[in-house]
């Protein structure tokens, strides 16, 4: 039987949550909201703690929400349940500099 | 919501009752202390500098002396100086009195005639400031007369998820409530200036947003050094934090969800109610130093490593989403809000506990950091330019 994980979401908005344990792929994800399980994800691939998962699917050059704000775009499509982080993930800000 | 505190003759509230022993330069802080150790109820503030300052770092240095003797806790202050600094000790008392009516008196060792009789003089006024002090009674008041200064420092990749949006929830509740609170360490809003300006109440507000960040990015890179492209490091990325707009939002959660009704300097008293932003710098002490200087009567510092600070004037309380440093550290943790990363308890649910801890302090009750007597305190120093062409 398959241990229980957990990840938190932020705000409504947000397509990404944060995993509070180290996640496997193949391990399903209870996404929490207001301690209230919204939504189950289905993990693709190994996530660390306090890592993002997809908790929607994004496609290329779409904002990522956490905190109901744009924390960067994707750079490419990511599906649902993927490890959202610096290689598919970036900062806006850089760019707005240049 | 009421509280109880001490109604001083400006109008505002203060939730302790201190007599400020302060010094206005290095050499003083010897006599200052001494002072201050001989009269319970007085509490001595040392002065990180004070002479050899050039350009605005003069300024700071005076409006936040200024605003240190004036911030509500204090009942009455002792300027105590060596006499030839350049915070001229008598020009910064005539400063202060014309802002205020409560007890205030100032010394010099070179006047005086040495320290021995300097300390014997602080002491005989400090003494009779306190025992007038003891008289007085706390009343009820609201939280419109609270200002809560807010800070975060050892964060951790727990800091963005639980600590932060946490009190971010009481801050709301308190600006609901009538009351105020400070953001600042404008190192950290860099990434997040777009974000804030959005949130600004007027134009006005909007554009000193942009001002100090934009500015305080210019001058970084003026020495060589890439702010954005450093941040997020790598042991943030390890912790699972992807970009600077990621950290930095995680940061600002602290100050909560409401429109930005000021920007205030270094050390400045806001005009505004709600939440307001002061321009500090990241190191965590002299960015509490201002906002107690700016007339905050308590700060809520969140942390994820642990740290154990506090401050002479008003109580530092500590709020930490990382169960094992609660566990390591309990003698300096106030509140344990990592049940949010075990889905226990909702940001929310923890905001409301750090709002009825808040309301505890105001009424009395100890922090830590206050039941060590800990009181750290610097004031923020620009324009420091020797010592660099070898």
């Amino acid at each position: 039987m398959q241990e229980e994980k957990r990840a938190i979401r932020m705000n409504l908005k947000d397509n990404v949550a944060v995993v509070l344990e180290k996640v496997k792929g193949g391990e399903v994800v209870h996404v929490l909201y207001e301690n209230e399980v919204e939504i189950q994800v289905l993990a693709k691939n190994e996530i660390d703690m306090y890592h993002k998962i997809a908790i929607a699917s994004i496609s290329e050059e779409e904002a990522v929400l956490k905190y109901g704000e744009i924390i960067g775009r994707a750079e490419h499509a990511i599906e649902i349940g993927e490890h959202v982080h610096i290689d598919n993930l970036k900062g806006v800000a850089i760019a707005n500099e240049n | 919501m009421k509280i109880k505190a001490y109604k001083r003759t400006d109008g505002s509230y203060g939730i302790r009752n201190k007599v400020l022993i302060l010094s206005t330069v290095g050499c003083a802080n010897e006599t200052a202390g001494r002072i201050a150790d001989q009269v319970a109820g007085a509490v001595c503030i040392p002065n990180t500098k004070g002479c050899g300052q050039i350009g605005s770092s003069v300024d700071i240095m005076k409006r936040t002396m200024a605003g240190l003797v004036l911030n509500p806790n204090v009942y009455g202050a002792v300027i105590v100086g060596l006499g030839c600094e350049t915070m001229q000790p008598y020009r910064l008392y005539e400063s202060i009195k014309a802002k205020t009516k409560k007890p205030i008196a100032v010394i010099t060792i070179q006047d005086e005639g040495g320290t021995i009789r300097t300390i014997q003089k602080g002491v005989n006024i400090a003494s009779k400031m306190v025992q007038e002090m003891s008289k007085l009674e706390r009343e009820d008041t609201d939280l419109s007369a609270i200002i809560l200064a807010t800070n975060c420092g050892g964060s951790d990749a727990t800091s963005g998820i639980s600590a932060n949006p946490s009190l971010g929830c009481c801050s709301d509740r308190l600006i609901r409530e009538g009351g105020t609170v400070f953001i600042g360490e404008t190192t950290e809003l860099i990434g997040t200036e777009h974000i804030l300006a959005r949130r600004a109440k007027n134009e006005d507000v909007r554009q000193n947003i942009i001002k100090i960040v934009k500015g305080l990015e210019k001058d970084f890179a003026r020495m060589g050094i890439d702010v954005r492209g450093a941040n997020p490091t790598p042991g943030n990325m390890k912790g699972g934090l992807s970009t600077l707009e990621e950290k930095a939002l995680g940061g600002i959660s602290k100050g909560g969800s409401t429109e930005i009704n000021e920007v205030v300097r270094y050390g400045e008293k806001p005009q505004k109610k709600g939440l307001i932003i002061m321009d500090t710098p990241g190191y965590d002490i002299e960015s509490v130093t201002g906002m107690v200087s700016g007339g905050a009567q308590l700060c809520a510092f969140t942390t994820g490593r642990g740290t154990p600070i506090g401050n002479p004037i008003i109580p530092v309380l500590k709020i930490t989403g990382n169960r094992q440093t609660y566990e390591k550290m309990e003698d300096n943790m106030d509140i344990d809000v990592s049940g949010v990363l075990q889905g226990k308890i909702t940001l929310e649910e923890c905001g409301s506990i750090i709002f009825h801890k808040v309301i505890d302090v105001c009424n009395g009750h100890l922090t830590k950091a206050e039941s060590y007597g800990f009181s750290e305190v610097s004031v923020y120093r620009n324009f420091e330019i020797w010592c660099n062409n070898l």
